[in-house]
């Protein structure tokens, strides 16, 4: 949509806020008016989802209960951090001992063989958490965490074929997502309805994964948590703790890999850590070369299902208006004068990508266009009754969480 | 000291008396957020309940907000009703519960009335999560552009294109839907 359509908008929306009609509201708007009824129409009647009364008695009990968690909380008040970081010295000091009474080769060698459950298996952690905070570079740091996490994924494994029943956690990238069984690095994951989701979890994203291995040959999880994802975006500002990059703040700290020489207008990969409040704080922060266009689709089998939800296919990931303005008071008939008929195209700082691919899956949620997951809901619009094998032209949106919308699946022909 | 920052240096002490205070202060924006979001009255009251307990159990382990309490709240409410409609798809033998009930005492009116809301749920549902995230907050929290793009960590241009695009979206689910 043209920026003069969704200023427009507002400026529509914020004249039925103060109580005017429709017909008041689109009176300034002149030649936008027939597109913009049906929105304030829909927007009417969102409206009339309400706005809820809040009940006094719920206000009391809620508050009850936060009360009744802080005191529980009070009472289990964590210790001071010296006597917290007793045991976990106590830890690496037995492993230190061991490991020099046995030769650091030997213990090596034993230790990596241990699984969870096995007397060396401390030793073999308390090692790795030990290279962990000896690596000098972030860049080092976040291949040795990819290492040890794909070590554990490995031990799970391995737990399974065994059949061992052990509490343990793991973080790996989700590949698929099903009702009662996910799949997670590999491991056959089963959810039940006392599982804990937190975050909202799509494949390609990385999550934690807490529960128990199974003797079936399955890991029963306890709770799925979002840790990490991969988006794409354009810089917009550049800070001293925070990014902004497409439309979202992005924290950076000082264990950010960034790197060097990125500026405003760059098109960057952002490995992002999702925090329990929603909040997100940059990993990486790299330089995205978008690959060269070409003139056809790729092949089918290009990309595997499971693959990160980035846009590393042929599609061009068309990067729109850097003219940003601030809040832009372009309300009710402002401006926008000087653009033409509004063709669709992104909001500003939005990614949009146009392409056209074969359809090799048709989902519920999901669909998978020449390669390219992409979400699909009660919004997207589809015409023509598209199948698998057909060519089709699709509009999708970057969404914040990394994975693509589409606006639009057309069939060609 | 910012308000903000206030708030949080009572949330780590654990004073009841802030707490209560803060809890009151923001319980009604977060309820709102999660009946607009549900449509069910319960549910929304859990769902609020546990975001305040989560933000209390996030800050002890240094993981709750860094700057405001209210995004924080909104953002946990938000991921809170994900949670729970994923949920609800894995026990689809479950309907979810109707907000409204009989207004009037005319039961054919509450039919119809009913299953307008019910289909224009369905339609809410079946946008995007940010975009039923955006609905939530400019018509359930009735939150201006610019206070939704600080909820959001969006500029307000960025908004009102995501406003623009959920309200196309409505229109379009509206018209499948028949309503």
């Amino acid at each position: 949509m043209s920026d003069r359509l969704s200023g427009a908008l507002h400026g529509a929306l914020e004249s039925l806020a103060q109580g005017k009609s429709i017909e008041q509201a689109l009176a300034p708007h002149g030649e936008l008016a027939s597109d913009l009824r049906p929105l304030l129409e829909a927007a009417t009647t969102a409206a009339a989802l309400g706005q809820h009364e809040v009940p006094e008695a719920a206000l009391l009990r809620s508050r009850k209960r936060t009360l009744a968690r802080a005191a529980g909380l009070m009472e289990t008040a964590p210790r001071p951090p010296l006597l917290r970081l007793v045991p976990r010295l106590a830890l690496l000091a037995t492993a230190l001992v061991v490991a020099l009474a046995a030769g650091v080769d030997g213990i090596s060698t034993a230790a990596a063989q241990s699984i969870p459950g096995d007397i060396l298996y401390p030793v073999k952690i308390v090692s790795e958490d030990l290279r962990l905070r000896l690596a000098a570079q972030p860049s080092e740091r976040m291949s040795l965490e990819a290492l040890y996490a794909q070590r554990r994924v490995d031990e799970v494994l391995r737990l399974l074929a065994l059949g061992r029943e052990v509490p343990l956690s793991f973080q790996a990238s989700v590949d698929e997502i099903g009702p009662i069984l996910w799949t997670v690095g590999g491991v056959p994951v089963r959810v039940s309805p006392e599982t804990r989701v937190l975050g909202e979890i799509l494949p390609g994203m990385t999550i934690e994964v807490e529960g128990l291995t199974q003797s079936d040959g399955t890991f029963l999880a306890h709770e799925l948590h979002l840790k990490s994802f991969d988006t794409l975006g354009t810089v917009a500002s550049i800070g001293p703790a925070e990014w902004v990059i497409g439309n979202s703040s992005i924290a950076v700290d000082d264990e950010t890999w960034i790197e060097a020489g990125i500026a405003v207008g760059d098109l960057v990969l952002v490995r992002v850590r999702a925090l329990d409040d929603g909040s997100r704080v940059a990993e990486s922060i790299l330089r995205f070369a978008p690959p060269t266009p070409t003139p056809f689709p790729p092949p089918p089998t290009a990309r595997p299902v499971s693959s990160t939800p980035l846009p590393t296919t042929s599609a061009e990931a068309t990067e729109e208006g850097e003219d940003d303005e601030g809040d832009g008071n372009s309300g009710p008939g402002g401006g926008g004068d000087d653009e033409g008929e509004g063709e669709e195209h992104a909001g500003e700082d939005e990614v949009k990508d146009e392409f056209k691919g074969v359809v090799q899956s048709v989902g519920n949620s999901q669909w998978i266009v020449a390669g390219r997951v992409l979400q699909v809901t009660g919004a997207t619009e589809i015409r023509g009754d598209p199948v698998v094998g057909d060519t089709v032209k699709v509009v999708a949106f970057l969404q914040t969480d990394g994975t693509w919308w589409a606006e639009k699946i057309e069939r060609e022909g | 000291m910012t308000k903000d920052a206030d708030e949080l240096s009572s949330l780590r002490r654990l004073d009841p008396h802030a707490l209560a205070s803060i809890h009151d202060r923001y319980f009604p924006e977060v309820y709102r957020y999660a009946a607009y979001r549900l449509g069910d009255a319960l549910v929304a009251e859990d769902v609020a309940s546990e975001a305040f307990v989560r933000l209390l159990e996030s800050i002890q382990t240094g993981r709750g907000p860094r700057t405001s309490v209210r995004s924080w709240l909104i953002g946990t409410a938000n991921h809170l009703v994900y949670d729970h409609f994923r949920a609800a798809y894995r026990r689809p033998e479950q309907e979810l519960p109707e907000y409204a009930a009989a207004e009037d005492g005319d039961p054919q009116r509450h039919l119809e009335s009913g299953e307008r809301r019910r289909g224009l749920r369905m339609a809410l549902e079946s946008l995007t999560p940010e975009q039923q995230h955006v609905l939530a907050l400019r018509f359930g929290g009735g939150y201006t552009l610019e206070e939704t793009a600080g909820l959001m960590g969006k500029n307000s241009n960025a908004i009102k294109a995501l406003q623009f695009r959920a309200l196309a979206a409505m229109r379009r689910a509206l018209g499948e839907f028949s309503i």
